[in-house]
């Protein structure tokens, strides 16, 4: 399926890199060493933990089958692959509004936060890494700068399944990252919930990008409340 | 049926708060407004049972500057089973000037197992307008043994204050495919509070000091001009508890009595 849509890609016109090319980049901007900031936030499962809705590794497996999949599937991937399709586009305008309008998207504004700085760290370090002209012009604007946004932006010569699963092994693997410090879980028990969980992502990726959906979003205020909570939470181990 | 509610709610020159205009059709009906706590209680309330499939209901409220307006319900909003597959629908549009006052309360949304619904809240605050929006969603008819059986419900909500959009939300609430998961994994028949603050510096603290065993409450700011609550409750009566405490908190920060809605004693 990937490698389809990688082939057609191959034959677009802007294509500008080579696939090794574009493979070793993609393994250095999702290497765990890569400094985004990311190991700082826990996006809301810090705050599930101190509620008791995410106690031992079964929670956290139910968190992000129920919770973290469906969120991404209806809402952040679509949302990423406009953003991707404005990137390789060039269109700085569409990308400019897609950025602010997922402030008013993230209703949680520690969750708002943790996003623009993950987004802003990566672009710090991506503008240090290349001299891409389009991301320091888009880095001029000063727009919120979201993660998501600026993951389209730096995989924009990717193909658009190449870009949502590097963003989805971000998210999912930033969940059990923190899980790890949050929870009793050791090392191969990690890698299998991170190994199960993409792969039930996997099998919808083909379906976003061939049928986009104009309707994008998803319920989940239990993990807003535990957002908005813990930024007041008298302990806490993570920003986010 | 397609109904409406057109309403201007406007101060006049002897500083009381009147309806400038009004305009209603069915399934919707207008108690006689009053005044109470310097604000105008309009009780909106539906002739027919509820929503019916393929019903389209259109809301224009307007809050002229310096007015108070008060719209809430006296009892639940019920969304009756899809019969023929269509859906109900329901547009909000609500526009509060700068120095007006606008408080939404309804009674909570109860769907129906089989229920189609869709809702659209178009929420328009210029700079210095106050705004008290809540919402109460409701599982179903939990006592007659339906929860979370309803078919599809849609919420949408844009929140736009001094021109700015500061709060999007797409709901697409289907119970078969898990969407409500994230209620049910707090409390089988729970449920949601939501709240959409501008003009007034809510009490965070206060709020959050509600939390309990059977209530999840949080609030923040959103990016510009007000704050959300959000509420999950464990049942009616701890939802009920909930948005009660909630709006005399925030009529406290508010620096007003709230306007007494003759059901909460």
């Amino acid at each position: 399926m990937l490698l389809n849509d990688h082939e057609q890609w191959q034959q677009n016109p802007r294509k500008s890199e080579t696939t090794s090319d574009l493979l070793l980049w993609l393994l250095q901007v999702n290497d765990s060493q890569f400094p985004s900031g990311a190991y700082a936030h826990s996006m809301g499962l810090e705050g599930h933990m101190q509620r008791g809705l995410v106690k031992k590794p079964e929670d956290l497996e139910t968190f992000l089958e129920r919770q973290i999949v469906p969120n991404l599937l209806h809402f952040e991937l679509p949302y990423l692959l406009r953003a991707h399709q404005a990137a390789s586009a060039n269109d700085q305008t569409a990308l400019q509004a897609l950025d602010h309008e997922l402030d008013a998207w993230k209703l949680g504004a520690e969750m708002r936060n943790a996003s623009r700085q993950l987004g802003n760290r990566r672009l710090a370090m991506l503008l240090k890494l290349d001299q891409d002209e389009f991301l320091q012009n888009y880095a001029v604007q000063q727009p919120p700068c979201h993660h998501l946004i600026i993951t389209a932006i730096e995989l924009r010569n990717a193909p658009p399944a190449t870009a949502a699963c590097a963003f989805t092994y971000q998210t999912i693997s930033g969940y059990t990252s923190a899980a790890m410090k949050l929870i009793r879980l050791g090392q191969e028990r990690c890698q299998g919930i991170l190994r199960k969980t993409i792969t039930q992502v996997a099998p919808d990726l083909q379906t976003l990008i061939d049928q986009p959906t104009d309707r994008i979003g998803w319920f989940n205020p239990t993990l807003e409340i535990s957002s908005m909570r813990h930024a007041r939470a008298h302990e806490r181990l993570f920003i986010s | 049926m397609k109904g409406h509610l057109h309403l201007i709610c406007s101060r006049n020159s002897l500083g009381q708060n009147h309806l400038r205009q009004q305009s209603f059709r069915a399934p919707l009906h207008l108690s006689k407004p009053h005044d109470d706590e310097d604000t105008l209680v309009v009780n909106l309330v539906t002739p027919t049972a509820g929503v019916f499939d393929d019903d389209e209901i259109d809301y224009n409220i307007h809050v002229e500057a310096t007015a108070r307006l008060t719209l809430t319900t006296p009892s639940s909003s019920r969304v009756y089973r899809s019969r023929n597959g269509g859906t109900g629908r329901v547009h909000q549009h609500l526009h509060v000037a700068a120095g007006a006052f606008l408080e939404y309360y309804p009674e909570p949304f109860i769907p129906h197992s089989g229920a189609r619904y869709h809702q659209q809240n178009s929420l328009h605050i210029d700079e210095g307008g106050s705004l008290m929006f809540f919402e109460w969603l409701s599982p179903g008819r939990v006592a007659s043994g339906e929860s979370f059986e309803y078919h599809e419900l849609r919420w949408d909500t844009d929140l736009w204050y001094a021109d700015q959009l500061v709060a999007r939300e797409r709901y697409s609430l289907t119970p078969a495919e898990d969407s409500v998961s994230a209620l049910t994994m707090t409390y089988p028949h729970a449920h949601y509070l939501g709240c959409f603050i501008t003009g007034i510096e809510p009490p965070i603290d206060a709020i959050e000091a509600l939390n309990s065993p059977d209530i999840y409450i949080g609030c923040g700011p959103l990016i510009h001009g007000g704050h959300t609550i959000k509420a999950v409750c464990n049942g009616s009566l701890a939802a009920r508890k909930t948005l009660r405490a909630l709006r005399q908190l925030l009529y406290t920060a508010h620096q007003k009595k709230p306007p007494h809605l003759g059901r909460f004693g």
